[in-house]
């Protein structure tokens, strides 16, 4: 078998790399840092254009984000004055470039994905819609935590913390013991938001009468579940949901060959017993992108069979071997970042 | 109830229309549809392609392999047809403006999985883990780092223009058309 010369996929030699380089932006100040990774205001050092840069970051275990995939497709399909406009993908390590236009700024946290949940589902988006409603009422965030434990927290304070009462079976979810609050918290979501009459709540919402949303928000606004057996909770109503009660109960995923259960994003001991903080139990902030190491897979046809320096597909990047090899780093995730907004 | 309704009603329109960059069924009137056959050019790979497939200038059994497994691995996962072609339509833009190493089949089968990645990503509400995704005992399996790069190469190489208009996208208007009008259900497509 030919042996892939070095730089044969080579990224710079080819003409049809898509994307520009983040070095074409000059990082000014951080913005704001979310679970899908950091916003930066950036400065374009060709045209001196101010923008907001979002990083992703890579997913151990689902590579790039769905969460980002989505928000890209969505975005090149809003057009609107408060919506704000993707001007542009660019990579860490890249060329050529695409160029759109900036747009204002008018930024709405669509992901609320929390406790490293990674399944997409209708629920978690019913999540954020509600979620969404009530920071339009609430004129601010209302689940501002720093990492996702406090934010969880946060989540406790106002929607309730779940209990056998008003989410049957939730004491049997394994993680239960870990993340119940270390007091009892009622549900305050109508006292909270129900008299917002300063919110600035868009003319739309408030001429349809708030109450709909409101209560959209409420039925909505159930705490997502610690998954029950698996490593990612996924957010999925509550008791009474109002529009997917007939939803199973999270999927073990098509327990195939692999066979073996999936520990949590960041290992076992992300979420330990011990420790108080924020009236939950909780030790790491590390929102579940530490970087393990890789389960072994057990079917090792190519490895170490291939005879190519570090080209096999398990190779980490050798030089043989393109993807990512001669341009990427060769170690930790390449940083893929979206350039979302210009902030004028 | 009935703002919810129309939401409903909205939303079903638009997941099974959610690639075609138009919104809704009940207005793909003929202009909209010749705009997205005009738009479809812009995601096919050149005619140019289909000539060196056949020349041998790109290797078509690599490809078919590629081919076999996206499709044994949507089944299993039971992806909707759309994820099916838009991982298929990634596959062929990307090899028509990449050249792969000869005689490298991980190459390819590397490119399938991410190809179908992020087609997934793009469609489904279900999407497995990268290593999952690796059904059917491939010949070569990848851990998620590496189908990472190659998902990111992809992305960039297709310049990100991942909304692509697929054969899916028109099964509505020429079943409409065939049922003399009448509207079929949203679930047409996934059933043909």
């Amino acid at each position: 078998m030919a042996i892939a010369g070095a730089g044969q996929l080579n990224l710079h030699e080819s003409p049809c790399w898509g994307s520009r380089s983040v070095d074409c932006f000059e990082k000014l100040e951080q913005i704001s840092e979310g679970t899908y990774g950091q916003v930066y205001m950036a400065r374009e050092i060709k045209t001196g254009e101010i923008v907001a840069l979002k990083k992703i970051r890579m997913d151990n275990e689902r590579g790039f984000p769905i969460t980002a995939i989505r928000e890209i497709k969505i975005l090149k399909k809003l057009h609107h004055e408060n919506v704000i406009k993707l001007k542009e993908s660019v990579t860490s390590q890249g060329a050529k470039d695409e160029q759109g236009r900036p747009g204002k700024c008018c930024p709405i946290p669509i992901n609320n994905l929390l406790l490293g949940a990674t399944k997409y589902s209708p629920a978690v988006d019913m999540w954020s819609v509600g979620c969404i409603f009530a920071e339009l009422l609430h004129g601010k965030l209302i689940f501002p935590g720093k990492d996702e434990p406090e934010q969880l927290n946060k989540i406790f304070e106002l929607c309730g913390a779940p209990d056998e009462v008003n989410w049957p079976g939730v004491s049997k979810i394994p993680w239960y013991n870990n993340f119940k609050p270390t007091r009892p918290m009622k549900r305050r979501l109508r006292e909270a938001l129900g008299n917002q009459e300063k919110a600035p709540a868009t003319a739309t919402t408030r001429r349809k009468g708030q109450t709909t949303e409101i209560t959209a928000f409420t039925a909505s606004c159930r705490l997502p579940p610690i998954q029950s057996g698996q490593a990612h909770a996924q957010m999925r109503p509550g008791p009474n949901p109002p529009l997917h009660g007939s939803q199973p109960p999270v999927a073990a995923g098509p327990g195939h060959h692999h066979g073996k259960p999936r520990g949590p994003a960041g290992g076992p001991g992300r979420y330990p017993a011990n420790g108080t903080n924020g009236g939950f139990n909780h030790q790491n902030h590390g929102g579940g992108y530490s970087s393990g190491p890789y389960p072994p897979q057990g079917r090792g046809a190519p490895y170490g069979s291939s005879g190519m320096p570090g080209a096999g597909p398990r190779g980490s990047g050798g030089s043989g071997y393109g993807v990512g090899a001669p341009n990427y780093s060769q170690d930790g995730p390449t940083e893929v970042l979206v350039l979302d907004v210009a902030l004028t | 109830n009935q703002i919810f309704n129309k939401q409903y009603h909205f939303f079903i329109n638009d997941r099974s229309t959610s690639l075609m960059g138009c919104s809704g069924f009940a207005i793909q009137s003929d202009d909209t549809i010749k705009e997205m056959v005009e738009k479809e050019v812009e995601h096919l790979p050149e005619d140019d392609y289909l000539k060196r497939l056949k020349t041998g200038d790109v290797d078509l059994s690599v490809r078919r392999q590629a081919l076999d497994w996206v499709w044994k691995a949507s089944a299993y996962y039971h992806f909707g047809p759309l994820s099916f072609c838009l991982a298929i339509n990634y596959l062929d833009r990307f090899l028509e403006v990449y050249d792969l190493p000869r005689g490298k089949t991980w190459t390819v089968q590397l490119l399938a999985v991410a190809c179908l990645s992020i087609a997934a990503k793009m469609e489904e509400t279900k999407v497995p883990l990268l290593v999952d995704l690796q059904v059917g005992e491939p010949k070569f399996v990848f851990e998620a780092k590496t189908i990472y790069r190659m998902e990111v190469l992809v992305l960039a190489t297709l310049k990100w223009k991942m909304h692509t208009i697929t054969p899916c996208s028109f099964i509505d208007y020429f079943l409409s058309t065939i049922c003399n009008d009448q509207y079929p259900s949203s679930s047409s497509m996934s059933r043909s």
